[in-house]
């Protein structure tokens, strides 16, 4: 097999990133990252049927920052679950990107992951063991990237968040803030277009969480697309926009600025 | 296609930095490993060593293509008249023999009596041997000094003695020996050869296994036909040796020459033949009994090795969980996680392999030291061994590294 071929079988397979956008008659889509429309989701816990989303419509213009907020349990984190691709919706669609994500295999939404979502974690996950250049090339390993790109990228976006005299470190060797700088230079490092973080300041104090959410704006400023799931409300005051979930169900949708 | 072939092999470099990363863990796995290697190449070694061991005593003593006809006492209740009337194996046979049998290279007939030999200053009964030129090629014995006994002696019943090497010194002592004449059954023999000396350890507390070959005192067989003294019934000789032209067609040469014999026995089976092929292949099957029971003791060592393995990867399973959820937040696919694991699980195999060959090869060494007997490494023992290793590896690993691949991302990034 050629290597067009090949590229050409896993475009149809619709994991290819080259996948020119279909043509959306909508004007509000063409500038639209996230569409979501009558998202549910349902876990079986034995006999009991658990709704944890009860049809969701969401959409999310590109270049927004988005604070989506509510109770434990409300379903937030599972909202957050289906847009970061971990999870898939019981019913509805997801369109991401253009790409209609909603009935992808694992496989396709591994790779969805890794090119178009970043994550950032309330507990950074990164890797105890590796520097801090390992942990951010990750995403670009798994990209199949070549040794020396993976090493510039990881650079470069360690730079963004002014730790690159610390990539060879380990994440033991840092603060709770360095940390989370770290994983959130993992989260940029394949330039995605959304950028989805989940309580990213809730392990740290609120000086070190300010300092974050300084970064998130930032980063907004130079038109990148985030999301933060959060419960805080000072944290979602910071957002241009604030989703609030309730009970599965889109409660509040409020726009300020 | 590129792009996934080299994320698995990021994976696997990922696989390997984590090895390095948790040195215990990987230690304790390699260790199981290195010992059950270990034990499969030593026992490989011992069986190896064994197998040489027996393969050298045949060829110094002329090898698989020999096959050896003896007498065959019938029990006299039973003989009959033309039993009795055959009396075992004579020179005849084997003149016989050289004519007829076509798939036969060398006949060699032995025949053996007690003599008095003297010389100045030596005086004793000794066993003598009436051989032909033939054994020498058929023994691969040689005269290491002189020469054999020749056609000519056969054809002159020559009085011509050729001395083993023992008996050469026992008799003559540090003088020369060739030339000199001694005295066999009262009659005077020029000593024109002394045979090598022959020499095979089976270790070093064991007497020479070949010293009975320095004790010969050979002389033509037809000089002690027709000049030593004997009635009729002794002139029935020991044994008739017989090389086969290839070992491919030993069991038509036995058919032949029981054939022959048959004939000239006139029917009479009071002989017997013995076929060294035969004989090796029965001791190979017996050894083989040992070679299985070594293997399985060296194969159940290595699957200890290798369930120590999974354990070591299932107990850590727990503390990786949320790592591989990460991973898979990354974007890592299952197949990335699945290599990652298996590298993991084969390059401590790998590893511990390795180095189980080496420590293999130094139980070996120490096995042939203590029990003085050679124990033989060989390439293929290693390659074997590393070979096992892996597949344990890969084996054991595979549980492990399929349950974390199949790992729910959500459940793995939640899990404390």
């Amino acid at each position: 097999m050629t290597d067009s071929a090949v590229a050409g079988l896993f475009m149809t397979l619709g994991a290819a990133d080259s996948r020119p956008e279909p043509a959306v008659s909508d004007a509000v889509a063409t500038s639209s990252l996230i569409r979501l429309s009558g998202v549910t989701k349902t876990y079986d816990a034995g006999d009991l049927a658990v709704q944890a989303l009860r049809g969701i419509d969401l959409v999310v213009g590109k270049g927004q920052m988005v604070a989506i907020s509510g109770p434990s349990g409300s379903g937030k984190s599972t909202l957050m679950h289906i847009l970061g691709c971990l999870d898939a919706p019981t019913e509805g669609s997801y369109s991401l990107d253009g790409q209609d994500v909603s009935a992808m295999s694992g496989f396709q939404l591994a790779g969805v992951r890794n090119r178009k979502i970043g994550f950032v974690f309330q507990t950074f996950n990164l890797l105890p063991k590796a520097s801090l250049l390992r942990n951010v090339e990750l995403p670009m390993l798994y990209a199949g990237i070549g040794g020396a790109e993976r090493r510039e990228g990881a650079l470069q976006a360690l730079a963004r968040v002014s730790l690159v005299d610390r990539h060879k470190h380990r994440p033991s060797e840092l603060s709770g803030g360095q940390r989370q700088r770290a994983a959130i230079a993992r989260a940029i490092v394949m330039n995605p277009s959304l950028i989805l973080a989940d309580e990213p300041t809730g392990n740290l104090d609120s000086k070190t969480g300010a300092e974050i959410l300084g970064i998130f704006h930032e980063m907004h400023g130079r038109g990148e697309t985030i999301v933060i799931v959060t419960h805080d409300p000072r944290i979602a005051e910071q957002c241009q926009r604030i989703v609030r979930i309730v009970d599965g169900q889109i409660e509040a949708d409020e726009r300020s600025g | 296609m590129r792009k996934h072939l080299s994320s698995l092999w990021e994976s696997v470099i990922d696989g390997v930095v984590d090895i390095n990363s948790h040195r215990s863990r990987s230690f304790l796995q390699v260790v199981g490993i290195i010992l059950g290697v270990a034990s499969v190449v030593a026992t490989f070694g011992l069986i190896e060593g064994g197998k040489r061991q027996m393969t050298r005593i045949y060829d110094e003593t002329g090898g698989i293509r020999k096959m050896r006809i003896d007498n065959k006492q019938t029990t006299d209740a039973t003989q009959t008249a033309t039993e009795k009337a055959s009396h075992g194996l004579t020179y005849d046979d084997s003149l016989v023999l050289r004519r007829e049998a076509r798939l036969v290279d060398i006949v060699e007939p032995t025949m053996q009596r007690e003599a008095p030999v003297r010389a100045p200053g030596f005086e004793k009964t000794l066993e003598v041997s009436g051989v032909t030129w033939g054994y020498e090629p058929m023994y691969n014995f040689h005269p290491a000094e002189g020469r054999f006994i020749t056609d000519e002696d056969l054809a002159r019943s020559a009085k011509v003695v050729v001395l083993g090497s023992k008996r050469r010194d026992q008799i003559f002592g540090g003088r020369p020996a060739l030339g000199q004449t001694i005295s066999v059954d009262g009659s005077s023999y020029t000593v024109v050869g002394v045979m090598e000396k022959k020499e095979f350890y089976f270790n070093s507390a064991n007497d020479n296994a070949l010293g009975w070959m320095n004790d010969f005192v050979f002389v033509p067989i037809t000089t002690m036909l027709n000049r030593m003294s004997g009635d009729r019934r002794a002139q029935r000789i020991a044994f008739i040796n017989v090389q086969v032209r290839d070992v491919k067609d030993m069991d038509k040469a036995m058919e032949e020459v029981t054939a022959i014999l048959r004939r000239t026995h006139g029917g009479v089976l009071d002989f017997e033949v013995f076929n060294r092929a035969d004989q090796m292949r029965r001791m190979q099957e017996q050894g083989r009994i040992y070679d299985v029971t070594f293997l399985v003791c060296g194969t159940i060592s290595l699957l200890v090795g290798g369930i120590v393995i999974m354990n070591i990867l299932l107990a850590s399973f727990n503390e990786r969980v949320r790592e591989v959820g990460t991973r898979k937040a990354l974007g890592a696919t299952g197949l990335n996680i699945m290599a990652q694991f298996l590298v993991e699980s084969v390059v401590v195999t790998i590893f511990g392999g390795l180095l189980g060959v080496a420590l293999g090869g130094a139980f070996t060494r120490a096995i042939s030291n203590l029990i003085q007997q050679p124990v033989v490494l060989t390439p293929a023992n290693a390659i074997v061994g590393l070979t096992f290793a892996v597949v344990i590896g890969i084996f054991f690993g595979f549980y492990p590294a399929i349950k974390a691949a199949r790992l729910n991302p959500i459940a793995a990034l939640r899990y404390e």
